[in-house]
């Protein structure tokens, strides 16, 4: 092998370098795009302002996943004075896909209740962390999980930004992911709203095309306290793109990096960048000023 | 065995025992004693009663792990799904054995002949921590009689643990080969020697782009969770950097540190070209450490500077970031710079140590107690402690073992 000295090997690929820098960019190059979601998908939009905390939905997905009963019945209002580590609100586990929280605004009249679930994200971060490919974002709108191919290494538990999927720890032989599936195989794939949204006697819910809700929520027809896209750009101290830069937004769906900046000027200063209040898994601990 | 040596044993060097017939491999794993006289020296090591305690406490457990489950040995939690097992024994220990591709690297690749005594000590470090890797990931996998699924049953690409998962499974068998000369002198398979020499470089090539690929993966694991970890330990754009650049010093940390211990501890396995070089080729392994680790303070500070987290400094949180840089960065950096300036291997040896808890505590801090630093503390079930103990203490078992039987700290004399 012929010897090449430093000095003419650092000038060579100098010169490569440049050279490729030159001549090898194209004008198509670009990041990866985001999927704005199946055309004809189905959603849920939810309105907070109507929740009541009944917990029916709760009683109702029970009922139609088949989930063992809870330790304390579904009318019993002391689970949202229950406190997990840290303080924190009760959440999602392997025997609840869907829990309301309840939290005290100081002002509002009626305490907020909040229904935490999966949000079906159009770009999953669970689905893309998952190495064996167990998640499927299925056309209908329902994220799906394959137990049959889960190796059970918990990564995607790492990457939900909402601390959505629970575990089944407790099975020694078969443990798998846990979460909400919009109720898929028994409703979804037929064209029917999962049992939730049927069982809601507030009305919190409404079931439909996910194209046809944001439209609800784009005219203003909808009230939802979220802090949709519409609402926060019109908010000039928030971020200069729409505020709500979610990885997974639940209303927008749009795959972005995770929070929302403070500023305008501070979209770039990862320092002022916070959790969205809605879905900040330490519950709400702060809110943003247009919630009544 | 040191005493033994001392009363004049002499350990198994080559095929041909002193009369001129030939070991049996029963007699080579007897390390050349009789029965009789190994396991009186077994019984006579205090560490072997510290190790047979671990397994008393620690065996039963690691059974009831699979009997009972996750559940049984963790806190099961959903917020924390990974816990010591992954802390420990995968991001921890997988830097740690990057000495493989180091040292591969250092007298193939660059050429460099003076660092063979200790090349072989080098690649049993990596192949063993890797494979100890693979084994706490079993423990830790919900099913780990799955664990062949992404490579065989459902591939999911665009996860980084699918790279992750690839490189361990194909380094793993490169660092297998890499040893096959070892093992082949030992048994008498010269054939097998002659098929690995053919393709070493190969095998060092293969083996640090693979290694560079999965030490970068194991950090860009967190870019998935960016509002979890603590931004002085999170990075979007250098996490992969940092965990690579870490694992360089890391490896040669941890080289240094297995050699000194197989000094103080294995003197009688040791051959004099092994011992004599020692002191000088720390201090090489020193240089060649410095020199990531003043890459990997720039590359942390721009990490802090690019996100603007100077302000986090200023919190307890920041406290512990500063005791974890000074401890095991900076005090590390100086230390070895001062070592190889004053060619004093015993103070670079200190700093080894200083780098290897310094890597210790940044991949635990990163995955462990920074992690959802927003939430709440998470302190592991003691179940999982025991476990992490008893499979380490394996590693060392398996570790010692290996030493001192192959030719590893000293070399084959082929007389045949």
């Amino acid at each position: 092998m012929k010897m090449i000295n430093r000095r003419s090997f650092l000038k060579g690929g100098l010169a490569g370098g440049a050279a490729i820098a030159a001549v090898g960019t194209s004008k198509q190059a670009e990041a990866a795009g985001s999927f704005g979601g199946y055309p004809d998908s189905m959603g849920v939009l939810v309105d907070l302002t109507k929740c009541v905390g009944c917990r029916t939905c709760e009683a109702a997905c029970n009922k139609e996943q088949g989930l063992p009963a809870p330790d304390k019945p579904f009318d019993d209002p002391s689970v949202f004075e229950e406190k997990r580590e840290g303080g924190l609100p009760r959440r999602t586990t392997e025997k609840a896909y869907t829990v309301v929280q309840k939290y005290d605004v100081p002002g509002r009249e009626h305490p907020l209740f909040r229904k935490v679930q999966c949000n079906h994200c159009n770009e999953p971060a669970c689905l893309t962390s998952c190495f064996v490919n167990a998640y499927k974002k299925t056309p209908e709108g329902a994220v799906m999980y394959d137990p049959t191919v889960c190796v059970g290494c918990r990564t995607c538990m790492v990457a939900c930004p909402f601390y959505i999927p629970a575990y089944s720890y407790s099975s020694a032989i078969n443990p798998v992911v846990k979460k909400c599936i919009m109720c898929y195989d028994t409703r979804l794939k037929f064209g029917k709203p999962p049992a939730c949204v049927e069982a809601c006697p507030q009305e919190v819910m409404t079931f439909g095309k996910r194209k046809d809700l944001l439209k609800l929520v784009t005219s203003g027809s909808a009230r939802s306290p979220m802090p949709t896209w519409i609402t926060c750009t019109a908010k000039p101290r928030w971020a200069a793109r729409p505020g709500c830069i979610f990885p997974t937004c639940p209303l927008t769906r749009s795959a972005t990096t995770p929070i929302w900046a403070t500023s305008r000027s501070s979209v770039t200063s990862r320092s002022s960048w916070r959790w969205c209040p809605w879905c900040s898994p330490s519950g709400l601990r702060s809110l943003p000023a247009f919630i009544c | 065995m040191n005493s033994l040596q001392s009363k004049g044993f002499a350990p198994v060097v080559s095929h041909l025992k002193k009369d001129g017939r030939e070991w049996t491999v029963k007699e080579k794993i007897m390390l050349g004693l009789s029965p009789k006289e190994y396991w009186a020296v077994q019984l006579r090591n205090p560490f072997n009663w510290v190790l047979w305690a671990i397994y008393a406490v620690g065996l039963p457990i690691l059974v009831g792990r699979f009997i009972f489950g996750l559940g049984w040995v963790t806190h099961s939690s959903y917020d924390y799904p990974w816990g010591l097992f992954l802390g420990w024994g995968l991001f921890t220990m997988v830097p740690l054995s990057a000495s493989g591709f180091m040292m591969g690297t250092t007298v193939e690749l660059f050429g460099r002949k003076d660092f063979k005594p200790i090349e072989r000590l080098g690649l049993l470090n990596g192949l063993l921590g890797y494979l100890f890797a693979v084994m706490f990931l079993q423990v830790d996998l919900g099913q780990p009689w799955r664990l062949i699924y992404p490579m065989f049953v459902s591939l999911g690409p665009a996860a980084v643990l699918f790279l992750v998962a690839w490189h361990v499974a194909t380094y793993l068998s490169c660092q297998v080969a890499e040893l096959v000369p070892a093992f082949a002198e030992w048994m008498g398979f010269p054939k097998a020697k002659q098929a690995i020499k053919k393709i070493v470089l190969g095998l060092t090539i293969a083996g640090i782009i693979l290694s560079t690929l999965h030490q970068g993966a194991l950090g860009a694991l967190f870019t998935y969770a960016p509002g979890k970890v603590h931004p002085l330990w999170y990075s979007s754009s250098f996490q992969w950097f940092q965990f690579f650049v870490s694992a360089v010093f890391a490896g040669l940390s941890m080289l240094i540190v297995v050699s000194t211990l197989t000094k103080w501890f294995m003197r009688w396995r040791c051959d004099e070209n092994y011992l004599n070089n020692l002191s000088k080729l720390t201090l090489g392994l020193a240089k060649g450490a410095s020199l990531a680790l003043i890459t990997y303070l720039v590359v942390k500070i721009i990490g802090v500077a690019h996100d603007n987290d100077w302000q986090y400094l200023a919190t307890g949180w920041g406290g512990w970031f500063m005791f974890e840089m000074v401890v095991g960065v900076i005090l590390p950096l100086i230390f070895y710079t001062m070592a190889v300036r004053n060619s004093n291997a015993s103070l670079a040896r200190f700093s080894a140590f200083l780098a290897v808890f310094g890597i210790a505590l940044n991949r635990l801090n990163t995955a462990l107690i920074t992690f959802n630093w927003q939430l709440y503390q998470e302190i592991p079930h003691w179940r999982e402690l025991v476990i992490v103990v008893t499979v380490y203490a394996t590693y060392i078992v398996v570790y010692r073992a290996v030493l001192a039987r192959m030719p590893i700290l000293y070399t084959w004399k082929e007389n045949k």
